[in-house]
């Protein structure tokens, strides 16, 4: 039941419902694999940085913001405890988080916000945690349009320390009029910081999607070209007669 | 297959859409393991990446999926024996092993000139009416970090006359990467034509330039989706641009326009 419920991890942006209830509905809900999903979700909520909303507002799960259990608190400058049912990602507020937030967490905070406004799209959603050394941002970009057949989204991490900002970027998109199409693209990311955070992280972020464009770029021209020609070299579809009739000929040649 | 089965089978179908596709081979294993009573429906219905076997009368390779399979054999289409041998086995009739030898030669030549090396086997049967017949054209290009099947599967029906109905239902699996950027999946597409026929032979041209029509639709479909769609969704999640700085260029466009406007008015 564990190999199956795995395959929970691997669920696209937008469609963790869609897979848990798939898995259920195949397995025929039997009670290990309610289990099994229940183990599987808590640790992949927590490796993916899955969102959640509390009190209207949406966070993530992350190692950063855990407490105890399912215990997580919410990013920004009145922070709340809450508790989740990680199968479900639903979540109770269970009243206000009381450490005090490091003010150097809600500078990099702001500025993220106003880095998500310059360059996001508006269901993304960007949370600092940590102290004063040691930050650690999360910033989730995100495009789910099931309408249209796709559902794309970015996650990136960084631990921002001594001057330093140091992470990963992962793009994943899912296309799925009439197939399944998926992209995967990550990046690790380690940059001195220059002006600001902010600037540093704007700056990573857009010689990531610039290689990723090239990248795809280079695939078309390469590799696509290569592996199936868009016309034979004579430029002409074939001549099915002949191709048949050139068999015939070389057949009656061999039977002489 | 009872009600159940099928919401179930539905299941299977709607995880294997929207898992990796570069992992449908190991998936479709799994699901059949958990639920074995749909087990075979789902591998005759599901496409994954072609297995390749070795002819051992002329040393020759050859594609199979489900259908030129028997059991744990795979027939040739070189010779028409099952590898591994196997006791009383499914037999075409001769005309449409004759068809099947001309389809496969034709289908060389065709892969020759768009793959350029690869690997190509078609195989007919036998439909209960008459002159009717089906078959399936499969190609397969595997490159160092890529790789294309392409699975064509054919339903032949006489009409009226000379005229043929060909009904074709074509799934490409493309995986293609390179370092940290890997793309994979699948696309799948029907479509339906009339044709005549007034010597068997006909029939060899008619799928040959329906299955070359439909596969030159499905690479361009593939490009779109691999390289123009997926980086549209990325570029829409994430602005390399300054979207404030955009919003406010759109807005002095737009005021320059209206006031050019005005001052026309005059």
């Amino acid at each position: 039941m564990a190999d199956i419920a795995s395959l929970l991890g691997d669920a696209p942006p937008g469609e963790i419902d869609a897979v848990k209830q798939d898995i259920l509905e195949i397995t025929q809900k039997s009670n290990s694999v309610e289990k099994a999903l229940e183990i599987q979700a808590g640790k992949s909520n927590v490796e993916q940085l899955r969102l959640v909303t509390v009190a209207g507002k949406q966070t993530v799960v992350s190692e950063f913001n855990h407490i105890e259990e399912n215990y997580f608190y919410t990013h920004g400058s009145k922070p709340v405890k809450f508790e989740i049912n990680h199968l479900s990602r639903e979540t109770k507020v269970d009243g206000d988080y009381d450490k005090e937030v490091s003010s150097k967490v809600l500078e990099i905070q702001s500025e993220i916000e106003e880095y998500l406004e310059a360059h996001y799209c508006a269901e993304s959603v960007g949370c600092v945690f940590g102290d004063d050394d040691k930050q650690h941002v999360v910033i989730i970009g995100r495009k789910l349009s099931p309408q249209n057949f796709f559902n794309g989204q970015t996650t990136a991490v960084y631990t921002v320390a001594n001057d330093n900002v140091d992470g990963t970027i992962k793009a994943d998109v899912h296309y799925f009029e009439e197939g399944n199409v998926r992209l995967k693209s990550s990046n690790n990311i380690s940059a001195k910081v220059t002006r600001s955070v902010m600037k540093t992280i704007a700056s990573e972020e857009s010689q990531f999607e610039n290689m990723l464009n090239q990248s795809l770029r280079a695939l078309n021209d390469t590799e696509f070209k290569q592996i199936r020609r868009q016309l034979p070299v004579t430029r002409q579809p074939v001549d099915w007669v002949q191709a048949i009739a050139g068999y015939n000929v070389g057949k009656d040649l061999g039977n002489r | 297959m009872s009600d159940s089965e099928q919401q179930q089978l539905d299941a299977a179908l709607d995880l294997l859409r929207r898992t990796d596709p570069r992992n449908v081979a190991s998936n479709l294993a799994l699901i059949c393991r958990m639920n074995q009573p749909i087990a075979e429906e789902l591998l005759s219905t599901v496409d994954q990446p072609l297995q390749v076997n070795t002819d051992l009368d002329n040393n020759k390779k050859y594609l199979c999926c489900d259908y030129n399979r028997d059991g744990d054999s795979y027939r040739s289409p070189h010779s028409n024996k099952y590898f591994p041998a196997i006791d009383d086995p499914i037999e075409i009739s001769d005309k449409i092993r004759q068809l099947e030898v001309t389809l496969n030669a034709a289908f060389d030549t065709y892969r020759e000139l768009y793959f350029e090396g690869g690997l190509s086997s078609c195989y007919l049967w036998d439909q209960e009416d008459g002159d009717n017949f089906a078959g399936v054209v499969l190609l397969q290009k595997v490159m160092k970090q890529s790789q294309w099947d392409s699975i064509h599967v054919l339903e032949v029906e006489s009409v009226s006359g000379k005229e043929y109905s060909y009904k074709l239902s074509s799934t490409v699996i493309l995986d293609i990467g390179h370092n940290s950027t890997k793309l994979g999946g699948s696309l799948t597409r029907q479509a339906e034509k009339k044709a005549n026929v007034f010597e068997p032979q006909d029939h060899i041209a008619n799928i040959g330039a329906f299955v070359e029509e439909m596969e030159n639709r499905m690479r361009a479909l593939l490009h779109e989706v691999y390289f123009g769609k997926t980086r549209d969704i990325i570029g829409d999640i994430r602005s390399i641009e300054n979207l404030k700085e955009v919003r406010a260029d759109e807005e002095r466009k737009r005021e320059i326009a209206s006031g050019l406007g005005s001052r026309q008015a005059l």
